[in-house]
C-alpha cells in the first residue's frame, strides 16, 4: 500500500532537505497533512517568500529583503571597516555577538581544491571593487581556521597586499572558559604565537 | 577484514560534511589501501579531533571495522604531520590536493600498495618544504609505475621500433604510449611527444625519489609531460579531476 499521490510527492519534496531522511519527511508530511489550513497557507507563503523577497545585497552581498540592506544602511557603522566572512551563518554569528561596529563582507564560500572552487566562485571582485571605491582602512579576515579556511584568508592576503591597507585576521587558540591543560597542540602553538603583551 | 579494531599509518584523501556534525572520509592507508570512514561528531568536538581530519594530513589512525557497514568508523587520529605551511598558501594546497585526488581516484578500496603511501607521504613533504611545479610530474609518472599504468615511452608501443630522431612521434592515451608517424594513423586522438620529453619521463619514472632534486627537466619538457601524463591519466580513470580544473582556474587568475 502507498501513501496518496499528493503525500507521496510531499514527502519526497521534503525528504530533499539537508539532514533529512524518509522516516522524518513522511513525519513532517503528516504533520502538514493534520495541521490547521491557516498554518499550511503560511507555511507556503513564508517558503515562497524568501525566494522571492530575498537577494544579495548589492554592496556586503548578504542575504537581504532591502537592498543595501540594513547593515550597509546603516550610517552608524564604520564604512571604512570591512569583517570577510565566509558565508551568511558566520556573519550571523559575529553580528549575534553584538560588539562588531563595522561592515561585512560575504564570499559565499571558501577556496576549496577538491571541490573545484576557485576565486571566480567566490565574491571576491566584489570585494576588490568595494576596496577599490569605498576608502577602506581595515581588512578583517573572519574566513574558518581549517585549511580551507585559512587558504582563502591567505589568498585575500596576498591579493590585498598592494592596496596598502590595514590586514587582519581573526585570533585563533585557547577558547573562553577551557583549560591549558586539555588543549591540544596546535591550538596552544597558535596560542603561543598569537599572545599579546597584556597592561 | 574481521571484526574489530585496527591502527593504520594514512593521510586523508578526502572530508564531506555528513548529517548534522558528522564526516565521512577518504583514507589511503599503509595497511589496508584505500578505506572510507566516517568519524562521528568530528564538526562538533573541539578536542576529538581537532584539524588532524583535514584532506592532506599524514595520521595514526585508529578504526572500527565491522562487516555490517561498508564505512569504518573512526576512533582516533593522531597527527604526525600536518605540513602545515600547506595551509597557508593556496597554490601548494591546491598541488598537494592534486595529489590526493590522483591517489584517490587511481586507486581502489581493499588493494594495498604501502609504496603509494610512502610515495604520496614524501611528495606531500617536499611541498610542504617549498617543492617546485615539476613534483607533480614526477608524482603522475612515479604513480603510474607503482599501480602498473606506465605508458611505454621506449620505443613505438604498436611496430615495437625504436622512436628515431628525424622523423615525429605521437603519444597515443588510447594505446598506452608512444607511436611512430606510421603507426599514429588510426590511433586515436595522438599528442606529439618530443624524443627528449620520452626520454624523460621513462628517466623520472625509475629515479630514486630522494635524487629527483637532480634531474633538472626544461620547461619544454615539463609542458609536453603535463599535456601526456594528464591526458593519460584522464583515459585511464574516465573523467576530469576537480583538483586540476582548479590548478588552471588559479594560474589564469594570476595571469
Amino acid at each position: 500500500m502507498q501513501y496518496a499521490e499528493p503525500i507521496d510527492n510531499l514527502i519526497k519534496a521534503i525528504s530533499r532537505l539537508p539532514g533529512i531522511g524518509e522516516k522524518t519527511a513522511t513525519r513532517l508530511a503528516l504533520y502538514i497533512l493534520n495541521a490547521k489550513k491557516e498554518y499550511v497557507e503560511e507555511l507556503a507563503a513564508n517558503l515562497l517568500g524568501v525566494k522571492e523577497k530575498v537577494a544579495l545585497c548589492s554592496v556586503c552581498m548578504t542575504f537581504s529583503d532591502t537592498d543595501p540592506c540594513v547593515i550597509c544602511a546603516d550610517a552608524g557603522r564604520d564604512a571604512e571597516i570591512i569583517c570577510v566572512v565566509s558565508d551568511y551563518k558566520d556573519m550571523m554569528a559575529l553580528e549575534g555577538m553584538g560588539g562588531f561596529k563595522g561592515r561585512y563582507h560575504i564570499l559565499h564560500g571558501n577556496l576549496a581544491p577538491l571541490k573545484g572552487i576557485g576565486p571566480e566562485e567566490l565574491r571576491i571582485r566584489e570585494l576588490l571593487a568595494r576596496i577599490e571605491s569605498q576608502g577602506i582602512k581595515e581588512v578583517i579576515l573572519a574566513t574558518g581556521f581549517d585549511a580551507e579556511g585559512e587558504s582563502t584568508s591567505a589568498y585575500l592576503a596576498k591579493l590585498l597586499k598592494p592596496y596598502n591597507i590595514k590586514l587582519t585576521r581573526l585570533a585563533s587558540g585557547i577558547p573562553v572558559g577551557s583549560y591549558v591543560e586539555f588543549m591540544d597542540g596546535a591550538t596552544l602553538g597558535r596560542a603561543l604565537e598569537g599572545r599579546r603583551e597584556v597592561s | 577484514m574481521k571484526r574489530g579494531l585496527y591502527r593504520a599509518e594514512a593521510v586523508v584523501l578526502n572530508s564531506l560534511d555528513y548529517s548534522e556534525s558528522d564526516r565521512i572520509l577518504t583514507f589511503y592507508t599503509l595497511e589496508h589501501g584505500k578505506i572510507r570512514g566516517i568519524a562521528k561528531g568530528a564538526r562538533r568536538s573541539k578536542k576529538r579531533f581537532v584539524g588532524n581530519l583535514d584532506p592532506t594530513s599524514h595520521i595514526n589512525l585508529i578504526f572500527f571495522h565491522s562487516e555490517k557497514s561498508e564505512l569504518m568508523r573512526v576512533e582516533e587520529a593522531h597527527l604526525i604531520d600536518g605540513f602545515n605551511n600547506l595551509k597557508v598558501d593556496i597554490d601548494k594546497l591546491s598541488q598537494a590536493c592534486y595529489l590526493i585526488e590522483l591517489v584517490s581516484e587511481m586507486t581502489r578500496e581493499g588493494q594495498a600498495a604501502p609504496q603509494v603511501l610512502h610515495l604520496l607521504v614524501n611528495f606531500l613533504k617536499m611541498l610542504d618544504d617549498g617543492g617546485e611545479d615539476c613534483l607533480l610530474r614526477f608524482f603522475e609518472i612515479r604513480l603510474l609505475a607503482i599501480l602498473g599504468y606506465l605508458p611505454h615511452l621506449s620505443g613505438c608501443v604498436t611496430c615495437r621500433q625504436p622512436l628515431s630522431a628525424d622523423s615525429k612521434a605521437y603519444f597515443s592515451s588510447e594505446k598506452g604510449g608512444a607511436v611512430c608517424k606510421k603507426c599514429s594513423f588510426g590511433a586515436g586522438s595522438v599528442i606529439p611527444i618530443s624524443l627528449g620529453t620520452a626520454g624523460f619521463l621513462s628517466m623520472a619514472a625509475k629515479f630514486d625519489t630522494a635524487k629527483l632534486g637532480r634531474l633538472k627537466p626544461n620547461a619544454v619538457f615539463l609542458e609536453e609531460s603535463e599535456r601526456i601524463l594528464y591526458d593519460f591519466i584522464k583515459h585511464q580513470i574516465g573523467k576530469e579531476l576537480k583538483t586540476k580544473k582548479f590548478l588552471d582556474k588559479m594560474r589564469n587568475a594570476s595571469l
